[in-house]
């Protein structure tokens, strides 16, 4: 198997009814997810649980990705159903979400606060709320941009940029570190 | 193989887990677009309908007659069908929010966007005539009739005068009742005419008469 295969062309294979190349994508996936997971929950038993389940849930939807799309986006997009899922069990989350509803005066640029302090934010990440962390954490631990962003999480582009402007200074804030 | 992928691949080579097939998705997603096109015209048919109830019981009269015309125009509006179309807007772009070009801007904007088109598709639609041929099955079946009936709106009598006399005239509502409207405004047999006023039995003191057209559909000159 040609390791150098783009996940979208491993995915046109699984599609085709073959199942070794899915490994593949299990594997280059597998510590992002774990990583993923450890900014919302901190038990490694329910993220080890909720990492398979994701991999299960893109095996089994599969046929639904378009491959002329980002697999890494899609992929995100079902980790972050299923890690909001386990969220809400823990807690209610809100339903009303004014920032996604309304549009924004506030200015954003794709590469803002590009000069965080990685080390401060992970240590401090977990004061923030959820919707502040999200951002911050597929910004600057998954190195995503707005638009991927915007797509795992169904949410406007400019309300990417808000949160993450608002998350860094309710950071720093606090802190005044980053 | 490493051993969570191997739990994985083992799980999937025992058919523990499967594939769904493309068709699934594909239908799912042809029902979704149905859902949304049918949800779409609905709200269009019941904005639609609104402008039409309001004009068969003529509530579109009310508005331009002042504070007793507007609150007689709140107290009469069918409330129930503009919350009915806004539950279906809500559902629209809950609906909707799953494609790219919808989720991707702010959510106002996309409501504004199904608000001023189902207001525009609305009232485009009470244009046609489908409405007046619905309108008349009402009595076949009940749940035409509890949208379509004309309801009794207080204060407000719509009809035909019968008889003039020197202090006022006769008028036959369209329901058949015969009320005597005392105004010095000078009207004529079969005039087609709408009142506001306070009734007390059959007489009805004046608060505003208007000449409407033949179908009671239109506002010709208030007095």
């Amino acid at each position: 198997m040609d390791m150098d295969l783009s996940d979208e062309d491993i995915v046109k294979l699984v599609q085709s009814g073959e199942i070794e190349p899915f490994a593949i994508l299990v594997n280059r996936y597998e510590k992002k997810m774990k990583r993923y997971g450890r900014k919302f929950l901190s038990e490694r038993e329910d993220i080890e649980d909720i990492v398979q389940r994701i991999f299960i849930k893109s095996y089994e939807n599969i046929q639904s990705f378009d491959v002329k799309r980002k697999f890494s986006s899609w992929l995100y997009r079902i980790a972050h159903n299923e890690f909001v899922n386990e969220l809400k069990r823990r807690k209610p989350l809100r339903f009303f979400d004014l920032d996604v509803i309304f549009p924004h005066l506030l200015s954003y640029k794709e590469n803002y606060g590009q000069n965080v302090d990685r080390q401060i934010l992970n240590k401090y990440l977990n004061r923030l709320p959820d919707n502040y962390r999200e951002v911050i954490v597929l910004r600057y631990f998954e190195e995503l941009d707005y638009k991927e962003i915007s797509d795992i999480l169904k949410i406007p582009v400019s309300t990417v940029g808000v949160r993450l402007k608002r998350g860094l200074n309710k950071l720093r804030d606090v802190y005044g570190k980053l | 193989m490493e051993n969570f992928e191997k739990k994985i691949i083992d799980k999937i080579e025992n058919n523990k887990i499967k594939m769904k097939n493309k068709a699934y998705f594909v239908f799912k997603s042809v029902v979704l677009v149905l859902i949304i096109i049918l949800t779409f015209f609905l709200s269009l048919f019941f904005a639609s309908l609104i402008i039409f109830t309001l004009k068969i019981n003529g509530l579109l009269f009310l508005p331009p007659l002042g504070l007793k015309g507007l609150r007689m125009f709140f107290f009469s509006f069918p409330w129930f069908v503009a919350i009915l179309i806004l539950l279906l807007m809500f559902l629209l772009s809950n609906l909707a929010k799953k494609y790219k070009f919808v989720y991707r801007k702010p959510l106002l904007y996309s409501v504004l966007g199904i608000v001023i088109i189902v207001l525009i598709g609305g009232f485009i639609c009470a244009r046609f005539s489908f409405h007046d041929k619905i309108f008349e099955y009402r009595e076949r079946s009940p749940v035409i009739s509890y949208f379509y009936e004309r309801k009794e709106v207080k204060d407000l009598y719509i009809g035909l005068v019968v008889e003039v006399g020197d202090d006022g005239f006769v008028l036959e509502t369209r329901d058949g009742k015969k009320l005597i409207i005392i105004s010095n405004i000078i009207v004529k047999v079969n005039d087609p005419v709408m009142v506001v006023g306070e009734r007390d039995g059959n007489i009805v003191k004046v608060f505003r008469i208007c000449r409407v057209n033949n179908n009671f559909l239109k506002k010709q000159e208030c007095f």
